[in-house]
């Protein structure tokens, strides 16, 4: 008797607890975001890794300048105007006047001469940080020459507290467009002045504990592995944010994120998985959009492995690869398909678009092997990790497709740090599956082939890099194309990667959200947020 | 008792260096290590054979293996559990953060998980062959059977996406400052589920004892002294059941500081299990070992606890005697 009375109370205080329903939770003021990804616990440049840093570095702190959703438009950040010489080697930024840090200092030339002038001198501890690349910092001339000192180089120049001029040692007329991205946010000077490396990344500020910046919203809190709580920052120098309230969730899975947003629990979800359109749409309260990304998805060769050298078998391997049929079949059209590098002009006729011909790779194994140059009898090795989205069904119709034309190929998937571990041991694999990058220019490309010291594919062509660099230093925009025309040409004879399609991001928000855009780089999505409005 | 209890004590500290030695070597042999889990692949491409060197040497994962062995465990003798490369921060603060909200959710689950499967148990045996036995025997079936991860996405689906009446992650409602009744519903369904996976466990090991001591003569006999149904039930049957009982507990009580891995990952939950994935996935030696000392301390409590209570059910039971 006794057991049944607290059986049935236990159940009623059960029902009463639970019946509030969830959608409560989306308050009007708050908007609850999240990204698919980690966050290790770092809020500074100098261990910056990770997409959701690059999204909440967005809230906290400044570029000097960003860029607009097309990617390529130039608008003001922490620099109202700039100037740019002609021949790309001089930079000046006028400063906003009114722009603070979160604790009322203002910011002022000082802290941007001290931002890029610290990364040039720790440029070291961000290269085995493996964090985003500080090259911007490290192209002002006099940048090596500080490296492991407290000097700044003498490209650094302060005109006056809100004008500053950086000299390049070298032009670089793609330089600008890489200043958006978080690795060259401004941090503040007075708090960080006189601290080394080892001091910055043991900081509370680094660990997220009363970390300022300038940007649109300030830290109130943040708990590893739950998430971080955003105020709007008031004194914003371009106007406080109209949504007072921001949640940041971490440690959200693939599998849930979709639950969450028709629960309530999330307002917002940035590259979900692309199945979950499918769970979303038509889902009151729910908009869901494939929005065309700036990550490729690819496949990478190891050049110098003899299995994968004659670039026949890579050419073959294009062919035989049916890539338009998986991205309709498996991944509902959700992409853009490539033959050649990402942001490069591939509509040039002169580029063979390897379409799927399975004669035509065969014919091209025939030739290899009459020449002695590929043996048919060894696995194509091709290592990957299964928990990336796409990389299971990539890999399976690779499989299937490859071996339709003679080949022998094996799937070695491990997580992600072993398949990690793999890809600098170019004798233990043939092609690796790669994504996603960020590839708003051609010159993004450049950083994957060094003909000195190779790198990633091994492909070593130094008229390539010469072209790349000659690229960069030219202002003129017809003279640019050009080279980039004949970068486009080699690559895509060689072809050191089989590039797939241009993924798209699966995204999707709450009908409450408005005034906002979805950047093709999903996690610059952030950029404009002051302007974004929440109703409801 | 107390020497009993000192002795197993003192042995566990050479089972716990055993423990901590093997873990250390697994981990170390695996492929890839923090700095191929940490830096991200493109970027790891682009990095010189000099500089990949050079970020091991920061890590210190340029040392041989027993090296780092002796350098971890003269740290952990200092009271120092290391720096996590993963999340950057000290082991200790991520094990605190995390201790508690698994002892939480695992010790909730417990309390709720083994009475009911107790009880179901009971009543399968004592009612055997009848309806409520092939109830409850198909219930402990059907919640070994199903893989919680399945459960766990219909729950997800149906009370939090569907019907909107309970929240699907988390430990509480982020900006909301978090009180009872919101960690309450929070815990509800991982509760729920690893409650339903714990009772059914406890069920099966219930009805399979009672069954077989309710056969016993000694019940028999108390039955034929014309002893009272629930009197020979609890004093003759379920005392002499209690052992496998406190057996399938014992194996459950280390749970309580593992955590439940697909649970924790389902509902957001942070807590060991989490960690435990991440260390793993991130071969972060510091972090893992931090969390195999604490799981490994737990398994060796338990076991002495279920020891004692074994002396405890069973007055046959001496600890510590000679036979």
């Amino acid at each position: 008797m006794r057991l049944r009375a607290l059986a049935a109370g236990l159940a009623t205080m059960l029902l009463a607890v639970s019946v509030a329903p969830v959608a409560a939770q989306g308050a009007p003021d708050t908007l609850t975001v999240t990204r698919v990804s980690d966050f290790p616990t770092c809020f500074h440049p100098i261990c910056f890794q990770t997409g959701n840093q690059y999204m909440n570095f967005q809230l906290l702190y400044n570029s000097l300048i960003k860029v607009d959703t097309d990617e390529s438009t130039f608008i003001p950040d922490l620099a109202d105007s700039w100037e740019v010489s002609p021949d790309a080697t001089i930079f000046t930024f006028m400063l906003n006047p009114d722009a603070t840090w979160h604790d009322g200092t203002p910011v002022t030339a000082d802290d941007v001469i001290y931002t890029a002038a610290t990364a040039a001198q720790m440029a070291e501890t961000y290269t085995t940080n493996g964090t985003y690349s500080i090259a911007n910092w490290t192209a002002v001339l006099g940048a090596d020459a500080v490296a492991g000192t407290t000097d700044i180089p003498e490209g650094l120049k302060k005109i006056d507290d809100h004008t500053v001029e950086f000299t390049l040692a070298a032009p670089n007329a793609v330089w600008l467009r890489n200043l958006p991205d978080p690795a060259y946010m401004i941090m503040p000077k007075h708090i960080f002045e006189g601290m080394d490396a080892a001091a910055i990344q043991a900081s509370d500020f680094a660990n997220g504990v009363g970390t300022i910046g300038s940007g649109p919203y300030k830290l109130v809190s943040f708990t590893p592995s739950v998430g971080i709580e955003y105020t709007a920052n008031e004194a914003y120098h371009k106007g406080a944010a109209n949504i007072p309230k921001l949640i940041f969730k971490l440690n959200v899975t693939a599998e849930t994120a979709a639950a969450q947003m028709q629960s309530g629990e999330l307002d917002m979800a940035i590259e979900m998985s692309p199945g979950d359109q499918e769970v979303l749409t038509g889902v009151e309260g729910i908009d869901v959009v494939n929005v065309p990304g700036l990550g490729v998805q690819f496949l990478q060769f190891a050049v110098d492995n003899p299995v994968v050298a004659d670039k026949r078998i890579r050419q073959a391997i294009y062919h035989a690869f049916d890539r338009r049929l998986l991205l309709e079949t498996a991944f509902g059209g959700a992409g853009a398909l490539l033959w050649g590098p990402g942001a490069f002009d591939l509509e040039d006729p002169a580029l063979d678009r390897y379409e799927y011909d399975p004669e035509k790779a065969m014919a091209l194994i025939a030739e290899a092997v009459a020449e002695g140059t590929f043996d048919q009898t060894k696995p194509l090795r091709v290592i990957y990790y299964p928990e990336e989205p796409g990389w299971m069904e990539i890999s399976a119709a690779l499989q299937n497709d490859l071996s339709a034309v003679g080949l022998n190929v094996q799937l070695e998937p491990s997580d992600s740090a072993g398949w990690t571990a793999k890809l600098p041991d170019t004798t233990a694999y043939e092609i690796s599956l790669q994504c996603c990058g960020s590839f708003y220019h051609p010159d993004r490309n450049s950083g994957m082939f060094n003909c000195e010291t190779p790198i990633a594919t091994m492909y070593a062509n130094c008229e390539m890099d010469a072209l790349f660099k000659a690229a960069r230093e030219t202002g003129d925009a017809a003279e640019q194309a050009a080279i980039y025309a004949q970068i486009a040409l080699i690559l895509n004879t060689d072809v050191p990667y089989n590039w797939l399609w241009f993924k798209a991001n699966t995204n999707a928000n709450t009908t409450a959200l408005s005034d906002f855009a979805y950047y093709p780089n999903a996690r610059e999505s952030f950029a404009q947020i002051e302007t974004w409005t929440l109703t409801r | 008792m107390a020497t009993y209890l000192i002795r197993r004590l003192l042995i566990a500290i050479p089972t716990l260096f055993g423990i901590t030695l093997l873990a250390f070597f697994a981990l170390a042999i695996a492929p890839g290590d923090p700095l191929t889990a940490s830096i991200d692949p493109d970027q790891l491409s682009r990095m010189t054979e000099e500089q990949r060197s050079a970020a091991r040497q920061a890590l210190g994962l340029d040392q041989p293996i027993p090296v780092r062995y002796a350098v971890w465990l003269g740290d952990i003798l200092q009271g120092d559990l290391g720096f996590s490369i993963v999340n950057r921060r000290d082991v200790a603060d991520d094990l605190s953060q995390r201790l508690g909200p698994t002892l939480l959710l695992m010790g909730t689950a417990a309390l709720v998980g083994i009475p009911i499967g107790v009880g179901l148990g009971m009543l399968a045996a004592t009612r055997q062959y009848g309806p409520a036995d092939y109830i409850a025997t198909g219930f402990s079936t059907a919640f070994i059977a199903i893989p919680g991860f399945v459960v766990g996405l219909v729950l997800i689906y149906l009370l939090g996406a569907n019907l909107k009446l309970l929240p699907t992650s988390g430990m509480m409602t982020l900006g909301k400052g978090g009180d009872l009744v919101d960690l309450i519903r929070h815990m509800i369904m991982p509760v729920t589920l690893l409650g339903l996976a714990i009772s059914a466990q406890v069920a099966r090991y219930t009805r399979t004892a009672l069954l077989e001591v309710m056969g016993s003569e000694y019940v028999v006999t108390a039955r034929s002294k014309g002893l009272r149904p629930r009197r020979v039930l609890w004093r003759h049957g379920f005392r002499n059941a209690l052992i496998p009982i406190i057996t399938v507990v014992g194996l459950i009580l280390p749970d309580l500081v593992a955590g439940a891995v697909i649970t924790e990952s389902l509902f957001g939950w942070p807590g060991m299990g989490q960690l435990a994935v991440q260390a793993a996935e991130g071969r972060d030696p510091a972090l893992m070992m931090g969390v195999i000392l604490v799981v490994a301390t737990g398994v060796l409590i338990a076991n002495i606890l279920t020891d004692v209570a074994y002396a405890i059910a069973d007055p046959r039971v001496r600890l510590g005697e000679r036979a």
